[in-house]
């Protein structure tokens, strides 16, 4: 099996790990694919990516309930999320084209195995099938730099940016990812409080040529207790995000223009998670559980 | 631990969990079930008093799929397709075939046909299943077929402009 990774650039740096290309093949293999398809069956092989790939990009954008008043903070951060792929984003109920006997069968997702085959119930000559998996996987990661800078007012932002630009190989796609969010201390309003607490709101976009459109925005509520140099925080948090195709079909059935919206499948996460702050050094982690479960893993440097 | 040592510590394993995190695993070899396109023909029937009418095309692999895929591994045929262009008032039947052999047919009323008809909801056309054995074999192999329609119509003088046209749907497995 191919192994791939993700392609990051943060602040200039590119950070390009073995099979880096192969990733941006899997984009092209992956837009072969949808032109075979008409809108629904894309639809189905493609929302198992929405929801994992949507509750990856909602996570890790912090690592603490407590966001100071004053005085500047900066902090270089990588964090890793991965949500797991279950049996039920393995498979989707497929429709055969108008006429067919039976209308509907199981067949593989982008996350499945080998797509199945079906024949029509009255003639055995006729036939249809699914277009296999291409991920093996039991969790599906992702990957982001970010750097943290605060704080105003109890306020600090944070950025997110990774991008292939700057790749000069007409097989690889132009991936670009951003995003932003804010947090605000509310906790400084409350100073007798025993516990931290903030709210916040992030937003992030990730675009690929012209094929793949994705967006997703959190606002929740964190609180924490930091004890020395450890640290527990939690929050809940509204989410949605959204996965936007549009490509053409070269399905004979109904060719042409294909523009689909596939909505992520969590609307609202809570999150329980720790760190640990070693001076300019922390690591931190959190599970988030909502629609779709996934965790976060992240490193950073700074204050 | 000393915290410089649980910082190095930390680092290395987050930087080993991360790398081996961001990767994703596809498969060497996966199927894609690639519409097959251009086995698509229309034939004139020659205007005039002979009520039998043929055809033939001559369509190439290269006609029918596209050269980006590496190999084919498989061939399903889910959908044929007869539809009769101009304007006439009889019947029309026909055999429609592959390097000779029939693999589907069809016959009904001219008018039935004026708006495209498939042998999953049209009882008037039917398949051959040795005809279509190797229709399957034939684009399995990317060779060149020779498709043909044989048949007649019910009135004549016949009309200028007629014409049947004749689809096959299907898919191949290609490995890209």
């Amino acid at each position: 099996m191919r192994t791939i990774c993700v392609l990051l650039i943060s602040a200039g740096i590119a950070v390009t790990v073995p099979g880096s290309v192969a990733a941006q093949e899997g984009t092209t293999e992956l837009e072969e694919i949808l032109e075979q398809f008409s809108g629904d069956n894309a639809r189905g092989y493609m929302q198992p990516l929405a929801d994992l790939f949507g509750a990856n990009m909602n996570s890790g954008w912090f690592r603490s309930a407590y966001v100071p008043e004053e005085g500047f903070q900066l902090s270089i951060e990588l964090v890793g999320m991965g949500a797991r792929v279950g049996d039920d984003h393995r498979s989707y109920a497929a429709t055969t084209p108008a006429g067919f006997e039976p209308g509907t069968f199981s067949t593989a997702t982008i996350f499945g195995g080998p797509g199945t085959v079906v024949s029509h119930a009255g003639n055995a000559s006729l036939s249809y099938a699914g277009s296999d998996g291409i991920i093996d996987a039991s969790w599906f990661p992702a990957a982001a730099p970010q750097l943290r800078i605060g704080s105003l007012a109890g306020t600090e932002v944070i950025g997110r940016f990774a991008t292939t630009i700057g790749i000069d190989n007409e097989d690889v796609p132009t991936i670009t990812l951003w995003g932003a969010g804010a947090r605000h201390s509310v906790s400084q309003y409350f100073p007798r409080l025993p516990v931290d607490l903030s709210v916040g709101l992030m937003y992030t976009k990730l675009t690929a040529d012209e094929l793949v459109n994705f967006t997703a925005l959190t606002i929740g509520a964190q609180v924490g207790k930091r004890l020395g140099d450890f640290e527990v925080y939690g929050g809940g948090a509204w989410e949605r995000s959204a996965l936007d195709l549009s490509y053409t079909s070269t399905d004979p059935s109904n060719p042409g223009s294909v523009m689909l919206e596939l909505d992520g499948a969590n609307s609202a996460r809570l999150t329980a998670g720790g760190a640990v702050n070693a001076g300019f050094l922390h690591l931190f982690g959190e599970v988030n559980v909502g629609s779709v479960t996934n965790f976060s893993l992240g490193f950073a440097v700074g204050s | 631990m000393r915290t410089s040592a649980m910082r190095r510590l930390a680092a290395s394993v987050f930087l080993t969990a991360v790398v081996g995190w961001g990767c994703l695993t596809i498969y060497d070899t996966f199927h894609i079930a690639v519409n097959i396109d251009g086995l698509d023909a229309t034939f004139p029937i020659v205007p005039g008093a002979n009520p039998s009418y043929s055809g033939s095309v001559e369509i190439r692999a290269s006609d029918y799929i596209s050269g980006d895929f590496a190999t084919i591994d498989d061939v399903r045929i889910y959908d044929i397709r007869v539809q009769t262009m101009g304007t006439y008032d009889g019947d029309i039947t026909g055999s429609v075939r592959v390097n000779g052999i029939e693999f589907a047919s069809f016959a009904g009323p001219w008018s039935a046909f004026a708006e495209e008809q498939s042998v999953l909801t049209d009882e008037t056309i039917a398949v051959n299943p040795p005809g279509m054995t190797i229709l399957i074999n034939g684009i399995l192999e990317e060779r060149t077929l020779f498709v043909e329609v044989v048949g007649g119509v019910s009135q004549t003088p016949i009309p200028n402009g007629l014409e049947v046209r004749i689809r096959v749907l299907g898919q191949v497995d290609a490995e890209l």
